[in-house]
């Protein structure tokens, strides 16, 4: 965070708000009366505006018999509020569909969003309907029937896939306590048990302005923005209870755990995950560097490794910034012949030769660039700054957004090295082969 | 909004080369796009496939640098170009900072023009496509529209998928040699299309393109042609076995026998659109919404994009046991839909979603670059760009009602399953 960011506000408070801060053009406000945080952008550069809406709620906050409730209940927010709703003749989906807006739900392990993409004249309407599913979601019994067996179809199209089932299994392996265990999607047998009780005090346990951050980036001023948002979302009150906090850590790894899924398939994968540490550590954005030294673009060294050589068909490595500890994975899907015992080994001699030698001032200086260009484009549009301020909410803070790219400017070749030594060590490293069963 | 036309900049800067630019108020980021002649109707009839394998290889090297010099000089400073062939052309997506146009459009034209189809590299990339090749096998989608797509073309017209196995072949017999061949014969000036969208200065970015294109033959590919027929319809059935699968992919499909220039087209797409094209349409609200049988079934139309006569399409997802009652409500809806049309209602409802829509994908510089390059591909004016929303709106009930059973028989559907399911579509293990 620069200098100028520490300064004490100075923004003229809008009435019934409270000015926080402004980092990098975002300014941040809360509405008094609820707790609601409020992050507004102005973007002229088309009569188009984004809303999100960001609870601070996802899968770590089940618990085991429960599992993919907050995805469920996702997926009910759409079928219906109070002012909004089939029987009243405005059903969410076709009244905002018919403005022509982009727009979708999802949830991850730490928080679920909503958001639309509208032109600039439907962002009232958009507002509204996010404010009125805030509070007053339907959760009808008829409802859930229907949507549970939509649910398990989105669970079982994942499943179709070689690398879902491989990913998911490689988290459940790695975390045996933690909620991060089970995928956000739940386990089959906990989404056809799922009931309307459990997802109504899911949703009034979490589902308060104090627990939501509601971001308008677009063709609009902040002015204007901040008075919808007050007018429709302050008819709500804070939760009348504290919002529980998730306090399950995760018990010490003391050795490298291995699996193999079989499978009618015709696609051979290696996954080979370490634990990493919680997104707001000071080591993550050395992580995120490293992660780009080995997979982005066709310079990386992956590409390079596996691709170019013939090796595979696909590699990918990610290391996404949690709220609490994530892992560092890298998949390969091996091409014809070529065996996966094989694949691994080269995996970490990749991770080796960095723990030994290094990384090189030139491809630091690379991944730099790239952050930096990669910054200018999320501002081509309203939607990705708004996807990008989602994740940093969900791990717990939204200035991360700018912070981590600015802490990505100090990054030094050694301290790449010692983040590749510090965790991509055996004992804290699972590995999964998904097999063909006819091969 | 306001009309876009006006401030597009439309200019000739080398002969068989038209560079569109249009200045969006978003700070250093550029967008070009564009394309050539030399997809895939330009294959020899011996390998299909030889038109793609030739786009493949544009990012493996050049006469005069390597793919890792390339790569280098492109990943650091953040940007990012791409190549790949289409049906009729052989297109290009560079996104870059403002300070890096000359670069990127350097690298650009040299990739187009002076590829290396080195051998060994030819040799690691065709190993690569085989193995992305052999992984569809098992890809329920894959394999459900590779069946459809046989089902309603011949083999000749451009929408004819090839299977897996035939694909595999054709890229084993392939040679750089034959690419470099297809190369020298086919690629280069002529209908060429550069569009650039963004932050730049307007004079130096044309003159970059002169300079970096200027002197590359000119190709005399046909603008249009001429192919077979589509197949009659017919009511076909198709379940395909694939074991392992907790996912059935459903997939409907009827040639049209019209292109996106027909005067029904718009209506058609339209109605289409009603039937399945969106969360709120007829398919998904019933099937998804009221049904809970899927997780997503949608209508539109295939095989059109670049300009041949496409097909009407539906795709759904389904479990295995819920896939005999997602077949008959997805029939009885688009019977319901063919035999009776659309209501005004519906139809006033889809104007008004198509007209924000276009507002919402003109946000980025991208959605703009990618709209003025299919208007220009198609071979329409420009202003079309501006028409196109009135022209939606224009459509009336008569007219999307008359196109749909006009182009749509629901008794000569075509159908095909791919997943856990045995020959007549039943779940495997019950």
């Amino acid at each position: 965070m620069s200098e100028s960011e520490h300064k004490q506000p100075t923004r003229q408070t809008s009435e019934g708000f409270v000015f926080v801060r402004e980092v990098g053009g975002i300014s941040e406000y809360t509405l008094v009366s609820n707790g609601l945080t409020v992050l507004v952008m102005e973007n002229h550069t088309a009569p188009v505006a984004t809303v999100m809406v960001t609870y601070r709620v996802g899968s770590r906050n089940e618990a085991v018999g429960y599992t993919g409730s907050t995805h469920i209940l996702e997926h009910m927010m759409f079928k219906g509020s109070k002012n909004f709703n089939e029987e009243n003749g405005k059903p969410f989906w076709k009244v905002i569909e018919g403005t022509g807006a982009e727009l979708n739900g999802t949830t991850w392990y730490d928080r679920t969003n909503y958001y639309e993409t509208v032109p600039v004249e439907h962002l009232e309407m958009a507002i509204a309907m996010e404010a009125d599913r805030m509070r007053n979601v339907l959760l009808q019994k008829s409802d859930l029937d229907t949507e549970m067996t939509v649910v398990r179809n989105e669970y079982e199209s994942n499943e179709n896939d070689p690398s879902d089932a491989l990913q998911k299994l490689i988290w459940s392996t790695a975390y045996q306590a933690h909620p991060y265990h089970h995928s956000t999607i739940g386990w089959k047998s906990d989404i056809e048990n799922t009931n309307v009780e459990r997802l109504r005090d899911f949703y009034d346990t979490f589902y308060w302005p104090n627990n939501a951050t509601v971001t308008v980036l677009g063709d609009t001023n902040i002015e204007a923005a901040l008075s919808l948002i007050k007018k429709y979302f302050g008819e709500h009150p804070s939760s009348p209870k504290p919002i529980p906090k998730m306090l399950v850590q995760e018990p010490k790894q003391e050795g490298q755990r291995r699996f193999i899924i079989r499978r009618e398939a015709s696609k051979t994968m290696v996954g080979v995950a370490h634990k990493t540490p919680p997104g707001i550590h000071e080591d993550t954005a050395t992580l995120l560097v490293l992660v780009n030294i080995l997979s982005a673009g066709k310079g990386s060294r992956f590409y390079r490794r596996f691709i170019d050589r013939g090796l595979a068909t696909a590699v990918s490595i990610h290391s996404f910034p949690f709220h609490d500890n994530g892992l560092f994975e890298a998949y390969v899907t091996a091409a014809p012949g070529v065996k996966l015992e094989n694949l691994e080994k080269l995996i970490i001699a990749e991770y080796k030769s960095i723990q030994s030698k290094g990384i090189t001032a030139k491809e630091l200086k690379r991944i730099k660039a790239q952050v930096r260009a990669s910054m200018l484009y999320q501002r081509d549009g309203t939607y990705s700054v708004a996807g990008e301020i989602n994740e940093a909410i969900a791990m717990g803070d939204w200035t991360m957004y700018t912070r981590l790219p600015e802490a990505i400017e100090n990054v030094t070749v050694a301290d790449v090295q010692r983040v590749a030594e510090t965790y991509l060590v055996e004992s804290q490293g699972t590995v999964g082969y998904f097999i063909p069963k006819n091969s | 909004m306001d009309r876009i036309t006006p401030k597009i900049k439309d200019t000739t800067p080398i002969p068989g080369l038209r560079l569109v630019m249009l200045h969006a108020p978003v700070s250093e980021v550029v967008t070009i796009q564009g394309s050539i002649l030399g997809g895939d109707v330009f294959s020899p009839a011996d390998n299909p496939l030889l038109a793609s394998l030739t786009a493949d290889m544009l990012d493996e090297g050049t006469q005069h640098h390597s793919k890792n010099v390339i790569r280098e000089k492109l990943e650091s400073v953040g940007a990012s170009l791409e190549f790949g062939a289409s049906q009729y052309r052989v297109w290009f997506n560079l996104k870059c900072l403002k300070k890096d146009v000359p670069l990127g459009i350097r690298l650009l034209a040299e990739q187009l023009r002076e590829p290396a189809f080195n051998e060994a590299d030819f040799l690691v990339v065709q190993k690569r496509i085989i193995g992305s090749l052999e992984q569809n096998r098992e890809d329920t989608e894959v394999q459900a529209k590779i069946a459809r797509g046989r089902l309603l073309f011949p083999k000749g017209h451009p929408n004819y998928p090839y299977n897996t196995h035939e694909s595999i072949e054709y890229v084993k017999k392939a040679s750089a040699d034959q690419l470099k061949d297809f190369h020298r014969k086919v690629y280069g000036l002529g209908e060429a299309i550069v569009v650039a969208v963004g932050d730049f200065k307007e004079d130096k970015l044309l003159g970059e393109v002169e300079k970096a294109f200027a002197g590359w033959r000119m190709n005399s590919l046909p603008k249009s042609m001429e192919f077979v027929p589509a197949l009659p319809s017919s009511r076909e059935n198709k379940f395909i076995t694939l074991k392992d699968k907790e996912n059935v992919d459903l997939v409907y499909g009827q040639a049209l026998g019209i292109t996106r220039d027909h005067e029904d087209f718009e209506s058609l797409r339209l109605g289409i659109r009603i039937l399945g094209g969106d969360f709120s349409s007829r398919l998904n609200w019933h099937v998804r919404n009221r049904l809970g049988l899927t997780y997503g079934i949608v209508s539109g139309i295939g095989g059109y994009a670049s300009g041949y006569d496409g097909f009407f399409s539906v795709r759904g997802i389904f479990a295995p046991s819920l896939l005999g009652r997602g077949m008959n409500e997805s029939e009885n809806q688009i019977k319901a839909w063919a035999e009776h049309g659309v209501t005004s209602e519906e139809l006033g409802q889809k104007k008004k979603t198509v007209a924000g829509e276009y507002v919402v994908a003109l946000e980025t510089t991208n959605g703009l670059s990618s709209a003025i390059l299919g208007v220009l591909e198609r071979g329409k004016p420009l202003e079309y760009l501006d028409e196109y929303p009135s022209i939606v709106q224009a459509i009336t009930l008569d007219q999307v009602n008359s196109a749909i059973p006009k182009y749509i028989n629901s008794n000569s559907i075509t159908k095909v399953a791919a997943g856990s399911i045995d020959s007549e579509g039943k779940p495997l293990n019950s």
